[in-house]
């Protein structure tokens, strides 16, 4: 385990040096200068799973933030984009399942100026390595000094050498490194860790009123969506339109649930606005989803067969380009400026102005639970309904119902007991992961069939007929599953809490 | 996880000079590496500058994982650990003998070090005891340097032999010629005559060479302190070489 100290500004770093070879044999290893970059996700995947990972000298790291221990280290050519991009091996796979599918950007960068020692013994034997290192903030012209920080890092079996070396340094005045260089670096480049996060964390008073709580529910989904946008355009990866297309289904969906709040025009001009930019983005979207596939349609195949499906998914990045570049242009247009004008400032309007509906005065928690109540019931009368005979559609508009449910249920979390709420929601979600993937497998096959229609490749469609099979034997698992996890959703614990929160108090007292 | 052992009943063959230079290199390829010093007489662990162990008693092999990762010493190279030769080692083959369990222990802590180390190099000592049986029967791959003359040659089908009597995979000796010198007619004969009996010898070659000698002085690898040389350059063929070997299976 490395000793960080840190080397207090009235000490020169050459005193503790010069003390040290007066006791231990020293011997200078290596230096270098230049810069340490810091990257993560847009939605600081590899911060959240408490690793670090920086690049410098074309090596990148992946250390863990808990005990500052190292786990990867690799020589690489270019910095790898997507974890894909690494070569094979233990980093490439170790990120593979923290990334996904995001891409690594440059969070901050800071100068290092670093020289090795190795402490050696009689047999000249490195017992123990010193690392010397001064950080600095590059800030245009100038730069400024960080910290300048003395570790120990230990030789396996040679540990004792690092407890007395670590007893000397402390009576030379050093002090023990407590600070977070990454933190400090990213607040210098005005950015903390999580300033962004796709998940809802809208922070809700009791005392509020029905339209202040819209607003403030909005003003976080809107926010969400313009920080998305700089994403897309730069095709950064492809979640940045999910996460923005998401944002616009929740927008869409307090329009559409939070009745009375406004006036009348606002919400036909929402309606209207907002279901223009999903629309613009599906297709999009829809290539994005299908080309994430490639790999898993492909293990589903044989061996001599894999390649007989790459025409489909040529035609996919054929279009995507097209796709994405109308995209770039809408986001340019005065069209796509005006909308977002208008909702900006909506947003930040001032109450008075703006809210005369029959609701908007009212106190939120009460508006809250009448739209929950509603929704549950609808999905509990839905669901019931439906047996192992029934036709798909009604399944679809189930799916649709537990949506609703949803995102009133995330967006008033704040105003309910944590686990509570956190219960209900992660039960639904077993339940709408069932119907998504119901969903999902309907829409894959219905899209190759469409595709089939336009190639006359006999290896090709054979291929594409194969996948068709097995994602149709798929479906009939996941629909024979439904009635067991409606059941689990609509148990009586389940029942008995929605009941609690949110049933309305005048059918309580019946 | 791969266990090669370093073995040739001669001692003087160029067992050590391996062991070290391929230990280093796989080490160097980023692949953590350990390499157990079998021989009492300690040579590989002076190579590393590491103090060998002369306490008497139950030797670490065969006393479980625990004691043996104590003992384990990082080199002076990334990647590179060293299991220290122990003076006790000299009658492991007694305690192979007499002690119960013990050769299952052994056989368990190295299977146990898989999440470790990609490799394990077993530098043998030079004889034929109960220590170098359970060597064999522990290690994926036997790496024999031979010399290339008749008395290496003779030595070289006992060891065969002594595989077959014990039933030991002999698709496990991975023989290569050491401390070759070309200008030497009995060496180009030998060579000819070895290649033609046993197709599994190894084309990379290790020569005579002093700088080899020198790795006492140095107590480095030879790849390290003279990576232009030739010695290097064949340790490095052999090496990769080995590896082609290994992972084409």
């Amino acid at each position: 385990m490395k000793i960080i100290y840190t080397i207090p500004q009235n000490i020169s770093h050459n005193s503790v040096l010069n003390n040290l070879r007066m006791e231990f044999s020293l011997r200078k290893d290596s230096g270098w200068s230049g810069d340490r970059c810091y990257y993560d996700t847009f939605d600081w995947r590899l911060y959240n799973n408490s690793f670090l990972f920086y690049c410098e000298q074309s090596k990148i790291y992946l250390i863990s933030r808990k005990n500052q221990t190292l786990h990867e280290c690799m020589t690489i050519k270019n910095i790898p984009r997507f974890s894909n991009d690494l070569s094979d091996g233990t980093f490439k796979d170790r990120l593979n399942s923290i990334l996904e599918m995001r891409a690594l950007i440059k969070l901050a960068c800071h100068h290092v100026d670093q020289t090795k020692y190795r402490v050696l013994d009689k047999n000249d034997k490195t017992i123990l390595y010193l690392i010397f290192e001064i950080f600095r903030l590059n800030l245009n012209k100038r730069s400024s000094h960080l910290h300048t920080l003395f570790t120990l890092v230990p030789i396996k079996g040679y540990e004792i050498y690092l407890a007395e070396l670590n007893k000397k340094l402390q009576t030379y005045g050093l002090i023990k490194f407590k600070g977070d260089v990454f933190k400090q670096v990213l607040k210098f480049n005005h950015r903390e860790p999580n300033d962004y996060s796709s998940k809802i964390n809208i922070k809700l008073q009791i005392k509020m009123s029905a339209c202040e709580a819209t607003k403030t529910i909005l003003s976080s989904l809107f926010y969400t969506m313009e920080r998305n946008q700089k994403g897309i355009i730069n095709d950064i990866d492809t979640e940045f339109l999910h996460d923005y297309r998401v944002a616009i289904r929740r927008i869409r969906s307090v329009f559409g649930q939070f009745k009375n709040v406004f006036k009348q025009e606002i919400y036909s001009k929402a309606k209207n606005d907002f279901s223009q930019l999903g629309r613009r983005t599906n297709r999009m979207r829809d290539i994005d989803v299908y080309l994430l596939r490639k790999t898993e349609y492909q293990d589903m195949l044989p061996d001599d067969m894999k390649k007989d499906i790459n025409p489909f998914f040529t035609t996919m990045v054929k279009e995507r380009k097209i796709e994405l570049k109308k995209l770039g242009q809408y986001f340019n247009s005065e069209e796509y400026k005006n909308i977002i004008n208008h909702w900006d400032k909506f947003i930040k309007e001032s109450l008075a102005d703006v809210y005369q509906g029959l609701e908007s005065g009212n106190s939120v928690l009460p508006f809250a639970k009448g739209i929950i109540w509603k929704r549950y019931k609808k999905v509990i009368k839905l669901g019931t309904r439906i047996t192992q005979s029934s036709p798909d559609v009604l399944l679809h508009q189930l799916r649709i119902e537990c949506k609703k449910l949803r995102y009133p249920l995330e967006f008033f979390s704040s105003l309910f007991a944590k686990e509570e709420i956190n219960y209900l929601i992660n039960h639904l979600k077993i339940l709408q992961d069932n119907l998504g993937d119901l969903n999902d497998l309907s829409i894959q096959q219905d899209t190759l069939r469409k595709y089939v229609e336009t190639d006359s490749n006999k290896r090709t469609l054979l291929a594409l007929g194969i996948l068709i099979g097995k994602l149709n034997e798929r479906q009939v698992k996941v629909r024979h599953k439904f009635s067991d996890t409606f059941q689990t959703f609509a148990d009586q614990v389940t029942h008995s809490l929605f009941y609690k929160l949110f049933a309305p108090t005048a059918e309580k007292d019946k | 996880m791969i266990v090669f052992s370093v073995y040739n009943i001669k001692g003087g063959v160029g067992k050590t000079a391996a062991a070290v230079n391929l230990s280093y290199l796989a080490a160097s390829e980023s692949t953590n590496t350990l390499i157990c010093d079998l021989d009492p007489q300690a040579s590989t662990t002076y190579y590393f500058r590491i103090k060998a162990k002369v306490k008497s008693g139950k030797s670490v092999l065969i006393k479980g994982r625990t004691k043996l990762d104590k003992n384990i010493k990082g080199t002076d190279f990334d990647n590179l650990d060293l299991l220290p030769a122990d003076f006790s080692f000299r009658n492991l083959d007694l305690m192979f003998d007499k002690i119960k369990k013990s050769k299952k222990r052994l056989k368990d802590s190295l299977k146990s070090m898989r999440d470790e180390y990609e490799f394990i190099f077993l530098d043998c000592p030079p004889n034929i005891t109960l220590v170098s049986e359970n060597v064999f029967s522990v290690s994926d791959y036997v790496l024999v340097p031979v010399i290339p003359t008749t008395l290496s040659y003779r030595t070289y089908r006992t060891l065969i032999t002594f595989f077959e009597s014990r039933n030991f995979d002999k698709k496990k000796i991975i023989p290569f010629f050491s401390m070759v010198e070309k200008r030497k007619n009995l060496h180009k004969d030998t060579i000819e005559k070895m290649q033609n009996k046993y197709k599994s010898i190894l084309n990379s070659q290790i020569p005579y060479s002093s700088i080899i000698e020198r790795m006492g002085i140095y107590r480095q690898p030879v790849v390290k302190y003279r990576p232009k040389s030739l010695a290097a350059e064949n340790y490095r063929l052999l090496w990769y070489e080995i590896k082609e070997k290994i992972y084409s299976k």
